[in-house]
């Protein structure tokens, strides 16, 4: 099991034509001068760095709002305040994590790793990657816009009509958030439809189906549940937005209409989106997990098979969020059977984890420690997730605080806990320096605890009574001290959110530097230099395993032939990742950011006048003529004369 | 110490179907329409279900003539879009000028004919939900339909001023696929929007 | 193995607290889904304490073996394979816990149908049927009756005779809201144009409160009711009385207080049976007084907080429907001692 290349010495004439391409690369692949190096980048490593520091941003805000809903909790009939406000917030906050955090800031990780994980040079449609960020931060900035303009969405993160139609929620809260859904949801499209077509067609040679590594692995079946799920989110957001700007009835019942509408097609989104974004946090686990314990994950393809599984029974549960709305017994049996089968594979995922941990040898670091916190919060809230599948208890703890602690136990234990642990993993390719373990170590104990002291007393206060999204609650209720023992928590989470940013921020500076591979882990990614060049790999590497490094031979071939004087990549087979053609990629564009401008004037206008849909459709083809208008105008030579 | 190398200098840029990235990408932006169509469907059954009448009350249905017809014709349009790809894959830019403005041609009568089934409905979106539903259908679809057109429109006046290429072949091939899309996902629409409420029992 | 003994030690004082808390709080009152008070919430709590305790068992299960798995693990030789037998037995250990696991949720799924079923049909031919309609932030509650000219109608408040069996009519007037009473039943969501039902029966009597459970906007939190067992004569005289009208006073306080009722805005929204003053957007006085909280339990039902209530609810409960009122002091005063003679 050897991590290292074999130098090649000075005088090697093979030195010489790598220095000689390494040079021709970086020219290639360098940014454009001045202001445009800003508006027109397409690399991976630009577009997934500012995916993931954007949606850090909107969690700071997300967790600020937080602290505002904890801190009007603090006493019965408190007036911090008051339901207008807080209504605001916790709907801003729920939409914040799920929309504006947790989804784009997986795909910011894949866009950022997944070539470099499986040896290439970019993502398949480089222009796309860029416009789709853009569209999610116009939309982001969009809903806040309308938040510190006291237009802030207050229907709450799923918006149920008919609270959140025409009738009861005039103005234009409601069609600031609905309007949000679809700028981010487009993006998020998008950027599956990008890694799909990466995933599948841009692997290293070698890198068979049987040998893509896990965390690569579920960014694809996050894919496709993206793109099956996704659309039913659009979809209904349309129809709310049609409901109340141009007066259609889809959710009015006086005409034909059902509110139920809404939750059926809301909820077909909204199950498989908790798998959005837990499957990526999966993949974390695993990468993290084989690198501090050197060993692969046991059961690869278990492994593979869960992460597919739970993909499909995601799309079989929506319904166990709509238990109390009456529905036939028979079909609420259906449901609850499959969300209890669900367990299944997510359990085999963590016995799997449990045998590499137990046959390994395990460094215990920051990431690691971050995934035993994620293996002991998960479980607890996997095992709540059971209970609430059941029909008779879901009727008790359904739409209470047992709820708000079940879904961030899965949430936060089960998708920030690996996706904080991968940064730390990560953080020298990032920076090309260490962090600090100690302040690592100091931030996991006290987010861990500052988390259960939070968390786990809501169980309590739900099964004491308290329902959820209430501003207030009288003192004789008995559930004071609770929601003050939960504030605290919330207090000590953010001091622990603190130390992570101060981590960060200042290891970037001050860290030791890291060399390519200081965990010598299994992954092509750890086989340049940190941070990686533009181009990711002077000649694409092929790959024998799923480890790749460590079973990596000095005979091992790489990929000569590739052109260096323009971006292009290697196209392999879906299956064997043969090698089949060259992939010539677009570089620098500014077409992407004027596209997302007119796209947006057209979504952000309609909130207020309809009609103007067709104005950014129009300014939009205009966009796209620009965006496509080709480059050579004379009949190319048969590929094999070049 | 020489590394062994793989040279694969001699390999083609370009690729069509299953082996080119961008087939995997128009498959992929196709799975997400058929996924908002099917879904379309979907609410226009449910809301079908909770109704004893549908269509309510002063809705007259369209006669079944005319979108049959237009039916018929979109899916002849695919025969020379079929003809255009092979074209490009051919390497020919005659064949892919000729097929493509025949493609055009067809696809812009169905569009007027559209407009006169649209233009003699007697409810329109705001009428009631039956209304709200049709007219999202016919909207959504038309909306893709004539983006599938202005694409072809657009691939034409390149070739007919003179650019060649790889990029265009791809174009062209691209447009093709995306064409049978738009006209294979208007036959459930077709069904559900204009054959079954011909038959209230069901 | 010094970070792994750390980290055992505090998870395990976690563990510690978890279980100080879960027997010491969490049971009793009056909006608990642990203190059942009916044969519904009673399976439902046993149900609870079965799921409890299986995956406690399960937890620590599994947090012991990973505590093993940390401690343990170095035995094995970077870069050493892990042999055949070894895979073997890992793959025949792991294959035995999905096994286990499978059988867990297959007992879960059991015992959830079978209750779930168990709550959901009554058998009892004697039921009273009670239809509550779920407004923007209050409940309206109807009872039924032979005569319309007798009706019962009344807010916030639903008393039932204990040990019979109540089928509640679930519908809303506007938004989704949600009737929930922990101590009796689960919840069970009001929509409009749907027709939900649900069965509570109490077997003693008490006091319990229920809250809405769906969020409806600006005072979700502000609405809630309470259900009233009590035994059948006592709960026969409460309905004899509520069939009551009101008859036009004698005293001339309370004369003067009618008056300032039925000559103002109160009557646009309110009834009054015996009156003028029919509207029906909001809760029905006939007999406020004999209530036990005013502002769907917001406040007590007394002199003082029904004046703050009557000339600002705003300040109270911020967004509700009922605008402010501004009286003189005399018309006020009068007006409360009508409306507290409405029992």
């Amino acid at each position: 099991m050897s991590t290292e290349l074999i130098e090649p010495t000075a005088t090697d004439p093979a030195f010489e034509r790598e220095q000689r391409d390494r040079r021709e690369l970086e020219k290639t692949w360098a940014s454009e001068p001045g202001i445009l190096s800003w508006l027109t980048p397409t690399t991976h490593h630009i577009i997934g760095k500012r995916y993931i520091i954007t949606a850090f941003v909107f969690m700071l805000l997300g967790g600020i709002e937080a602290l505002m809903v904890r801190i009007q909790l603090w006493r019965p009939e408190n007036h911090f305040l008051g339901p207008d406000l807080y209504n605001q917030t916790f709907t801003m906050h729920g939409t914040t994590m799920m929309f504006l955090f947790a989804v784009p800031v997986m795909e910011g990780m894949a866009i950022y790793f997944v070539p470099m994980m499986i040896g290439t040079r970019n993502v398949a449609f480089p222009r796309l990657n860029a416009f789709a960020y853009y569209l999610y931060v116009i939309g982001g900035i969009f809903l806040y816009v309308g938040f510190f303009t006291n237009t802030g969405a207050d229907a709450g993160w799923f918006s149920y009509v008919p609270l959140s139609g025409p009738a009861f929620s005039p103005g234009k809260r409601v069609d600031f958030w609905a309007q949000m859904i679809t700028f981010t949801e487009f993006s998020g499209l998008i950027s599956a439809v990008e890694l799909v077509a990466t995933i599948f067609k841009l692997r290293a040679p070698g890198m068979s189906l049987n040998r893509i590594p896990l965390f690569v692995w579920a960014m694809l079946v996050q894919s496709f549940m993206v793109i099956f799920a996704m659309p039913a989110v659009m979809i209904a957001s349309t129809f709310l937005l049609m409901d109340r700007t141009v007066g259609t009835h889809f959710f009015n019942p006086a005409e034909g209409g059902d509110p139920l509408m809404w939750q059926h097609i809301f909820w077909f989104f909204g199950h498989p989106e908790v798998y959005i974004i837990f499957i990526p946090a999966l993949g974390m686990v695993s990468t993290v997990v084989s690198a501090f314990t050197k060993r692969p994950v046991f059961g690869y393809t278990a492994m593979v098979l869960s992460l597919i599984a739970t993909a499909f029974i995601g799309f079989g549960l929506w319904v166990h969020h709509m238990f109390a709305t009456g529905l036939p017994q028979l079909g609420a049996s259906f449901f609850t059977a499959a969300s209890m089968m669900i367990a299944i594979p997510s359990g085999v995922q963590i016995f799997c984890w449990l045998a590499t941990l137990w046959s390994g040898r395990i460094t215990m670091k920051t990431p690691l420690l971050y995934i035993c916190g994620f293996i002991f919060i998960f479980v607890i809230g996997g095992l709540t997730g059971v209970m609430i599948a059941s029909v008779p208890f879901d009727l008790q703890a359904h739409d209470t605080f047992f709820i708000v602690a079940h879904f961030h136990y899965v949430l936060i234990g089960g998708a920030v806990f690996p996706l904080i642990g991968a940064i730390y993993y990560w953080y020298p390719k990032f920076t090309g320096r260490m962090y600090d373990e100690y302040l690592g170590k100091w931030s996991f104990w006290i987010i861990f605890i500052g988390f259960n002291i939070t968390f786990f007393p809501m169980h309590i206060l739900g099964l004491k009574g308290m329902p959820r999204r209430v501003y207030t609650y009288p003192a004789y209720m008995g559930w004071t001290w609770l929601n003050q023992l939960v504030t605290i928590g919330a207090v000590i989470i953010a001091v622990g959110g603190i130390i992570f940013l101060v981590n960060v921020f200042i290891s970037a500076k001050s860290g030791a530097i890291a060399g390519p591979d200081p965990w010598a882990a299994p992954t092509l990614e750890w086989s340049i230099s940190s941070p990686p060049p533009k181009y990711n790999f002077v000649y694409i590497p092929t790959v024998r395993s799923e480890s790749a490094l460590w079973t990596r031979t000095n005979d091992e071939p790489v990929i000569t032939g590739v052109r260096t004087d323009r971006r292009e990549v290697l196209a392999t087979r879906i299956l064997d990742a043969e090698p089949d053609h060259r992939y010539p990629i677009a570089g620098a564009s500014i077409w992407p950011l004027i596209t997302s401008l007119t796209v947006a004037f057209g979504f952000i206008g309609s909130v207020f006048f309809p009609s103007w849909i067709f104005w950014g459709a129009g300014l939009t083809v205009f966009a796209f003529v620009g965006w496509f208008w080709p480059k050579r105008t004379h009949n190319e030579q048969p590929e094999a004369a070049r | 110490m020489i590394r062994p190398t793989i040279d694969v200098a001699e390999l083609p840029e370009i690729a069509f179907t299953e082996r080119s990235p961008l087939w995997w990408g128009a498959i992929g932006m196709l799975a997400i329409e058929a996924t908002m169509f099917g879904l379309l469907m979907s609410a226009y059954v449910y809301l079908r279900l909770r109704q004893d009448i549908w269509p309510p009350a002063g809705v007259s249905l369209p006669h079944l003539f005319l979108p049959t017809l237009n039916l018929i014709i979109m899916i002849l349009s695919c025969l020379p879009s079929y003809y255009a790809s092979e074209a490009a894959k051919a390497n020919s830019p005659t064949g892919m000028k000729f097929w493509l403005l025949l493609n055009v041609i067809l696809a812009l009568i169905t569009v007027g004919i559209r407009w006169d089934i649209w233009n003699s409905l007697n409810y329109s979106g705001r009428s009631n939900a039956y209304g709200s539903i049709v007219w999202t259908i016919l909207g959504f679809h038309t909306f893709d339909y004539v983006a599938g057109i202005l694409e072809s429109i657009g691939i034409l006046v390149l070739l007919f001023a003179g650019y060649a290429g790889n990029d265009i072949r791809k174009a062209v091939d691209f447009d093709s696929y995306t064409w049978y899309f738009v006209v294979a996902i208007w036959i459930p629409l077709y069904a559900v929007v204009f054959v079954w409420p011909l038959f209230p029992k069901f | 193995m010094k970070t792994s003994f750390r980290f055992s030690a505090k998870a395990g004082y976690i563990v510690l607290l978890t279980i100080i808390f879960l027997t010491q709080l969490s049971c009793k009152g009056i909006q608990s889904a642990l203190d059942p008070a009916g044969p519904e919430s009673g399976r439902i709590n046993n149900l609870w304490w079965l799921l409890f305790g299986v995956c406690a068992v399960v937890f620590i299960l599994v947090i012991t073996f990973l505590f093993y798995a940390l401690a343990h693990a170095r035995r094995y030789k970077d870069g050493a394979p892990i042999g055949i037998d070894a895979q073997k037995k890992m793959t025949r250990n792991i294959s035995i816990c999905v096994a286990i696991t499978v059988i867990i949720l297959f007992v879960f799924l059991v015992a959830s149908l079978t209750i779930g079923k168990s709550i959901y049909t009554n058998s009892s031919p004697d039921v009273l049927t009670i239809e509550v309609v779920g407004h923007q932030w209050w409940w309206e509650v109807h009872y039924p009756t032979d005569e319309a000219s007798k009706r019962v109608v009344t807010a916030n408040e639903i008393h039932i005779p204990v040990g019979q069996p109540v089928r509640l009519r679930l519908s809303s007037g506007d938004v989704i809201h949600s009737f929930w009473v922990p101590n009796l039943q689960g919840k069970m969501d009001l929509i409009p144009m749907h027709l939900n039902s649900e069965w509570i029966k109490a077997d003693h009597p008490g006091v319990f409160r229920g809250q809405c459970a769906e969020f409806c906007g600006h005072q979700h939190a502000h609405m809630s009711l309470l259900v009233i067992a009590e035994p059948q004569d006592q709960f026969n005289a409460w309905m004899d009385q509520q069939r009551q009208s009101t008859n036009t006073p004698s005293d001339p306080v309370l004369q003067r207080g009618q008056h300032v009722f039925l000559s103002s805005t109160c009557i646009l929204c309110h009834t009054i049976r015996g009156t003028l003053a029919n509207g029906t957007n909001a809760p029905d006085l006939t007999h406020l007084a004999s209530r036990q909280t005013i502002a769907a339990g917001t406040l007590p039902n007394n002199r003082g907080y029904l004046s703050g209530w009557v000339v600002d609810s705003q300040s109270i409960k911020p967004g509700n429907k009922m605008p402010p009122n501004h009286l003189n002091p005399d018309d006020l005063q009068a007006l409360l001692t009508y409306l507290e003679s409405l029992k």
